[in-house]
């Protein structure tokens, strides 16, 4: 996986899914968790701008798609 | 013998369950709500309906929108009023989030994807129509600090930015056209949250705590709560209220080594009590692990007594329980000063209303349940009011934004997934 935002996007979306069964779970916390752990994975190859942008990319994309429903998601 | 008890039966009126589905089940929460429903004595609804609710709309790259909803209580029908834009920044997208702090009035973050992803936090307050703000102040406009905005009380809030520069910025507002902030907390890790809350004190529905007061938490300024962790910082944060001005925060690291959790990630969360705070530590794999944990403040040094065994065991267990932002503040995306389930009558502010969400076959379940967290060394009794109040059909999404109402008797949910809007009467009788 080479890019951040694939990273995130993958994080957001598996620990969306896991934690969207939990009442008052928040999707919020699950989009901070998956930019941390792309910071994690890859470190400085890529700028804080590149990691802001992937994150934004990641929530876009479970917006625009399902609503935030990430039960919905296929596996 | 778990420490819960089942009460109800006998003399006991049936709740009845009002049911009305929205026009789409892509809505995205509830930033505001108020009127009679809703409001205590000394809150005054300046709205021209009675009873209300703004919705976030579903997705727009273009904008973000809200939509205004009217509910009638004698005939429990509800109207939906036309979409509106909230924040148009420019660019191809969009997103962010606001809470209410109370009446008409929110603290919101945005940004779009114009000019480098700036982002914006705004204090505002509605016109009386629901059709647009009257007042909307961008307080700050950076890039990289990609906020949305939380309730502390009913005056205060925070803005929490949790982008690749992490950010807290606290503030006051009353409406109108001023608005006050402090200086930010810093940029970086250190102000990664999973949740907060006031250090408690008072007795005021849904202001427990001391003015421009919070403590938040968090891992080794780390936002990730995996498997593995057990350490829990606390931090204590103080700001003077004037316009400019820095917080005092103090770092208490490591006061909590929470219990082993092993397959559970779901973060702790905070409650306000009269005379502190309840920590929560969940623990999805096994429930009967889950424990709370008493903490007193004596200024900004925390005592936190022995951990409490969770009193629904693993019969109601605490990871189905409505609990993160139940006392009116903390992260929550999207939300009013009434998801805060505190005791209304006066009796007992310690005594929070919720609900407990289950798997039962395809549906989920809901239970009205109360927990009395009045007792300073954390031991707790929780009640279930009703059982199986309501069916949420073929879903297993636990979304919900609840409303508890000033009759301290019923309750209004939105449950995101199936796209209904439940009002229960006696749902805590």
């Amino acid at each position: 996986m080479a890019q951040p935002y694939d990273y995130i996007l993958a994080k957001y979306i598996e620990i969306g899914k896991r934690e969207s069964k939990y009442i008052g779970h928040s999707y919020y916390l699950s989009l901070s968790s998956a930019l941390e752990m792309a910071k994690e994975e890859f470190g400085n190859t890529y700028t804080g701008e590149e990691y802001n942008i992937a994150m934004i990319n990641s929530e876009v994309y479970v917006l625009e798609n399902y609503a935030n429903n990430f039960t919905r998601i296929p596996d | 013998m778990f420490g819960y008890n089942l009460i109800g039966g006998v003399g006991s009126p049936t709740p009845t369950v009002h049911t009305n589905d929205m026009t789409s089940s892509g809505d995205l929460g509830f930033f505001a709500a108020g009127g009679d429903w809703l409001y205590d004595a000394d809150e005054t609804n300046s709205q021209d309906d009675d009873n209300w609710i703004m919705m976030v709309r579903p997705y727009n790259p273009a904008n973000y929108g809200g939509t205004p909803i009217a509910y009638d209580t004698s005939d429990h029908s509800l109207s939906e009023g036309s979409d509106w834009v909230l924040y148009n920044q420019g660019g191809s997208n969009h997103s962010g989030g606001g809470t209410q702090l109370s009446l008409d009035r929110a603290f919101w973050g945005m940004r779009s994807s114009t000019s480098g992803y700036t982002a914006k936090n705004y204090m505002t307050d509605l016109a009386n129509d629901l059709g647009s703000f009257t007042n909307n102040v961008a307080v700050t406009t950076q890039t990289e600090r990609y906020s949305a905005g939380h309730r502390l009380n009913d005056t205060t809030g925070i803005f929490y930015a949790k982008s690749n520069s992490q950010q807290q910025i606290i503030g006051t507002y009353n409406g109108g056209a001023t608005t006050t902030i402090a200086a930010t907390l810093g940029d970086g890790p250190a102000q990664y949250m999973w949740d907060f809350s006031s250090p408690g004190g008072g007795t005021e529905y849904a202001n427990l705590g001391t003015a421009n007061t919070w403590v938040y938490l968090n891992t080794n300024n780390s936002a990730t709560f995996a498997e593995g962790t057990t350490r829990l910082d606390m931090n204590h944060c103080v700001w003077d209220g004037s316009a400019g001005t820095a917080v005092t925060k103090v770092d208490r690291d490591s006061v909590v080594t929470l219990p082993t959790h092993t397959g559970s990630t779901l973060a702790p969360t905070i409650l306000a009590t009269t005379w502190g705070n309840i920590l929560i530590h969940f623990d999805t794999s096994n429930p009967g692990n889950s424990v709370v944990y008493p903490v007193t403040w004596s200024g900004t040094s925390p005592t936190i007594g022995s951990a409490v065994p969770w009193a629904g065991g693993t019969q109601i267990p605490s990871h189905e329980c409505y609990l993160k932002g139940l006392d009116g503040s903390g992260i929550v995306h999207n939300g009013t000063k009434y998801q805060c389930g505190q005791d209304r009558s006066g009796r007992n502010v310690d005594l929070y209303r919720t609900c407990r969400i289950y798997t039962s076959g395809s549906d989920l379940k809901l239970d009205t349940i109360d927990i009395d967290f009045s007792k300073p060394n954390g031991e707790h009794t929780l009640r279930v009011r009703h059982r199986g109040v309501v069916t949420f059909s073929s879903t297993t999404d636990a979304s919900v934004w609840p409303l508890f109402m000033a009759n301290n008797k019923d309750l209004g949910i939105w449950h995101k997934d199936t796209g209904k809007f439940h009002y229960i009467e006696n749902a805590y009788y």
